[in-house]
């Protein structure tokens, strides 16, 4: 978790993005719980703690961006799949739009490319 | 899916355990955070660790992190968001779909932290208060229905007071998002309780209508009004109009009106509430036609209630506002001439209450007789 002591605290960035990143994940297919984590893992957040991904699912779901549906198993238990509601594909591209100004933004700074001379807007 | 090493007893063991971790949580909260944990953590299981304990930590650790990823806080203080979006309510935990709320946008990153309460950011916990609130605003509505419409009858205010209940329960509804909240078993309960709130409120309003309408039918010289309108013109053409459970009724000011509008109050009663008998003098007046008449009163006129047509002034209270009346007048009959009742000029002011003097009362059921107007 985190990288070097200087470096920036990858946990408290994910903290940040987490509700964005799950939906996203779910946008593209819908997903049970643990392979929620699984997905969000293998694509290079190594660090999502389980609890955390579970957590936000419930809260998704609670505030109506999540739907879910059980689906049978004959090899094990059944499981309990989530995909984006309406409210939530729109609070993803919401999120996503504002994260990709952030990012942007956070990114010309971090270059100095935000401070360029007689770019007083 | 590699066989697992964890057995199904390490998996409820160690579920319990972060459901313990948890017990400060209402029902409700617990319910919509742990609500397939069991599972979600057999297919944890089922990728090989050999211990929970060693890729989720500790149950407690476990169910702290859920807690503050759940939007739930620490279990000794209020709680706290864990990302900044909006609170909406809880749907169902099983195949459902959150109540529609489509067009309010969603910022995830720029919206200051919501400070979320005990019914906001997850909603939780308001399953049974729901039932709790509607139960409440069906009795406070029956209750409200009864004591008003016995202490002032006031007409139509039972309808009104009927349908402002079912729609507060209504709105009570979608505004908590109360379907969303109940568990299964309320859920499958809460038609039942709707149908049966309806139906008790469709039985007290529509008995309190029925009750509303006690006029059967006013007849007076001939003229028949039934409730309060007048169908059959009286003998000399004028109108029967009834106007019982009027608001706010002053007999004072009744008589006022009364004057101004051309109209003779010709009998007050101080019985059980006034009653105003307003008779249209010999040349009527524009709105109404000689012969007419008035009956005003402050509560309801009883069935089959008839005005003699006697002298007013002599009509008697208890005649007018008991279920006991006992003649009926037509037009078609010989006058049967009212000795008994007459003491005062009918066309006096009524400013004196209680008349003396019964109806012929001595007439039986069905012996016909007319008057005239004074």
């Amino acid at each position: 978790m985190g990288t070097s002591p200087l470096g920036l605290e990858r946990t408290q960035l994910l903290k940040g993005v987490l509700d964005s990143v799950v939906l996203a994940a779910l946008s593209e297919s819908d997903s049970y719980g643990y392979d929620v984590v699984r997905r969000l893992r293998l694509s290079g957040l190594p660090e999502v703690a389980d609890a955390s991904a579970y957590g936000t699912l419930r809260r998704l779901f609670a505030q109506g961006l999540l739907t879910s549906y059980v689906v049978a198993s004959e090899e094990g238990p059944h499981r309990k799949y989530y995909g984006l509601t309406p409210v939530g594909q729109k609070a993803l591209e919401v999120q996503r739009s504002d994260w990709l100004s952030f990012s942007t933004i956070v990114a010309r700074i971090l270059t100095g490319d935000a401070f360029t001379p007689g770019d007083e807007s | 899916m590699t066989t697992t090493t964890t057995s199904p007893t390490q998996i409820a063991d160690y579920a319990n355990a972060v459901r313990t971790a948890l017990g400060d949580l209402s029902p409700e909260q617990a319910h919509a955070v742990l609500d397939g944990l069991d599972e979600h953590l057999t297919e944890i299981a089922a990728d090989g660790p050999d211990d929970l304990v060693d890729v989720l930590g500790t149950p407690s650790a476990y169910a702290a992190e859920l807690r503050a990823s759940a939007g739930l806080g620490s279990a000794t203080t209020p709680t706290a968001p864990a990302t900044a979006t909006t609170p909406r309510v809880a749907p169902s935990s099983t195949t459902s779909t959150p109540p529609p709320d489509a067009d309010q946008p969603i910022d995830g990153l720029s919206s200051p932290p919501v400070e979320p309460t005990p019914s906001s950011r997850l909603h939780l916990g308001d399953g049974r208060t729901s039932i709790s609130r509607i139960t409440m605003v069906v009795v406070l509505s029956v209750l409200a229905i009864t004591v008003i419409r016995v202490s002032k009858p006031i007409m139509g205010l039972e309808v009104v007071l009927g349908a402002l209940g079912v729609a507060s329960v209504w709105w009570g509804l979608r505004a908590l998002g109360a379907r969303a909240n109940l568990t299964g078993a309320m859920q499958r309960r809460l038609p039942a309780a709707l149908g049966a709130t309806a139906l008790v409120l469709a039985v007290l309003v529509g008995g309190l209508i029925a009750g509303n309408h006690t006029v059967d039918r006013v007849i007076y010289n001939g003229g028949v009004s039934s409730p309060s309108r007048s169908t059959v013109p009286t003998a000399t053409g004028g109108l029967v109009m009834v106007l019982p459970n009027v608001i706010g009724f002053d007999a004072d000011a009744a008589i006022a009106v009364l004057g101004a509008l051309g109209l003779e109050p010709v009998v007050r009663n101080a019985g059980a509430g006034p009653t105003i008998l307003a008779m249209a003098p010999g040349p009527g007046t524009p709105l109404m036609p000689p012969g007419s008449v008035i009956v005003l009163t402050a509560g309801p006129l009883s069935p089959r209630q008839t005005i003699p047509d006697t002298p007013p002034a002599t009509v008697d209270s208890t005649a007018l506002n008991t279920t006991a009346a006992t003649s009926i007048i037509t037009a078609d009959t010989a006058v049967a001439t009212a000795t008994a009742d007459t003491t005062a000029a009918p066309t006096a002011p009524a400013s004196t209450t209680t008349p003396v003097s019964a109806p012929p009362t001595t007439t039986a059921p069905g012996v016909e007789r007319t008057a005239s107007v004074p």
